[in-house]
């Protein structure tokens, strides 16, 4: 395989999992006026979601926070603030009313919400609500795949969703668009052992990633400029849990 | 209350950190550049481009006293804003979003991510930080976290090796907020926005 030459390609852009989040915000955003205004991504851990937000953030200049599973109300309103690049002050309905108003300012600038299930969880989606219901700015809520249950259970905030994205495990394609932007031009990887890296990972996005950087430290170790699965003697992640092998013999 | 004159501040950003003081009020070019002790030319021609962007707009005229011919009343155009936003907003002449300095707020947005908790070098902070519109070279990423390295912003987790860069990661008391620290080439000054101040002098070698 050999590997790509200028800048242009060292960008997540090409993932799938990267398009479809963009796809959303887009839609989102540019939707006709009367259309609810809330999307969804949502995907078990290591599939890239929050590559993919904060593609979309940089690209489409969206404000992103992370939630936290120690936030209260409180810490919410005072670090989506700062986000928005406001001062957090006064209670927690006056920095709702700041949020408001801040959004309000912009109602083209999407919000993207990372790890939103730990907002369900403690009910803080409430609020998320009301800053939609005001504002009516486009929000994206990110999050593990039962996110979506966890919402049905919030009958006024998943009426409100236009569209749902499900975070897929890389193909190949996207396997070997990761093996050149790891790779860049100093090894290059045969396509059989992209092929099984690909399988042993289930396609998780982040094994891929370990996975080939433990290639490349190989690769550098021995000395190697193209290597395939035959001579690749390194770890594959599988994300199993290790277990003590056997006796020897 | 936001201080109305802030010295550290520069250019634009000066300016538009006035202009949001306004908050609503019409103001004249002249009071923002008097404010902010910049050559009228400077503030006019940023506020024709705030215009044309959306972000301000033409209100009407105030008669104004002329310092040489105080008996002719003179007439000058009052605008008001209409859109804010947190940064400057770095616009054309026409009016339409310039590119500047976006590939350094798409580095510092993954800086102060989860993806470069664990720490980052440069080749993954172009990967994960380059869009279609605003790629980012590599020279650009290393020339990046070397200068907030040398401004206090990231530590050094494992120090470049043979065929390994740098490792860095954000030290979190200087996760200052969510705009970049501007660079200044030409003073050698780390500027954070943030918090309105200069982080400090750093000597800045070229990147070839």
């Amino acid at each position: 395989m050999t590997v790509g030459d200028g800048s242009g390609g060292h960008s997540v852009a090409p993932l799938k999992n990267v398009a479809a989040l963009m796809t959303l915000v887009v839609t989102l955003r540019d939707r006709p006026a009367g259309l609810p205004g809330i999307g969804v991504g949502s995907g078990p851990s290591g599939f890239g979601k929050s590559v993919a937000a904060q593609y979309a953030q940089n690209k489409a200049g969206c404000t992103y926070i992370e939630a936290r599973s120690y936030w209260s109300a409180k810490t919410f309103c005072e670090n989506l603030l700062i986000e928005l690049g406001a001062r957090p002050r006064g209670t927690i309905s006056r920095m709702m009313d700041d949020i408001i108003d801040t959004m309000g300012d912009r109602p083209d600038r999407p919000l993207i919400i990372d790890e939103a299930d730990k907002l369900v969880d403690k009910k803080q989606i409430e609020l998320v609500r009301d800053i939609y219901e005001t504002t009516q700015a486009p929000i994206v809520l990110i999050g593990e795949e039962e996110l979506p249950t966890k919402l049905a259970s919030f009958e006024r905030v998943h009426n409100r969703v236009l569209d749902w994205v499900l975070f897929q495990p890389c193909d190949a394609e996207d396997t070997r668009h990761l093996a050149r932007a790891v790779l860049r031009d100093q090894v290059s990887v045969a396509d059989d052992l992209i092929e099984a890296i690909r399988i042993k990972t289930n396609g998780r996005a982040r094994r891929i990633a370990t996975t080939l950087h433990a290639v490349l430290n190989y690769a550098n170790n021995a000395g190697l400029r193209s290597i395939d699965l035959a001579t690749y003697k390194g770890p594959i992640v599988s994300g199993e849990t290790p277990r003590r092998a056997g006796k020897a013999g | 209350m936001d201080k109305p004159y802030n010295a550290r501040l520069v250019g634009i950003e000066h300016y538009w950190t006035v202009i949001k003081a306004t908050a609503g009020q019409p103001f004249t070019v002249s009071e923002i550049a008097a404010q902010t002790q910049a050559h009228v030319d400077s503030v006019g021609d940023y506020v024709r481009r705030l215009v044309r962007g959306g972000y301000v707009a033409a209100h009407g005229w105030v008669e104004v006293a002329s310092e040489w011919r105080p008996t002719v009343p003179q007439r000058a155009r009052t605008y008001r804003l209409v859109k804010r936003a947190a940064a400057a907003p770095s616009l054309r002449r026409d009016g339409s979003p310039g590119l500047y300095g976006l590939g350094r707020q798409q580095m510092w947005n993954i800086l102060r991510g989860s993806q470069a908790t664990p720490g980052i070098d440069a080749t993954n902070l172009q990967l994960l930080a380059s869009t279609d519109v605003v790629p980012i070279s590599l020279a650009a990423a290393k020339d990046y976290l070397k200068t907030l390295h040398y401004a206090g912003y990231l530590a050094v987790l494992q120090p470049a090796a043979n065929h390994r860069l740098t490792v860095y990661r954000l030290v979190r008391r200087m996760n200052t907020g969510p705009l970049a620290p501007l660079v200044s080439r030409t003073r050698g000054l780390v500027i954070d926005r943030n918090r309105g101040e200069v982080v400090s002098p750093v000597t800045i070698e070229d990147v070839p």
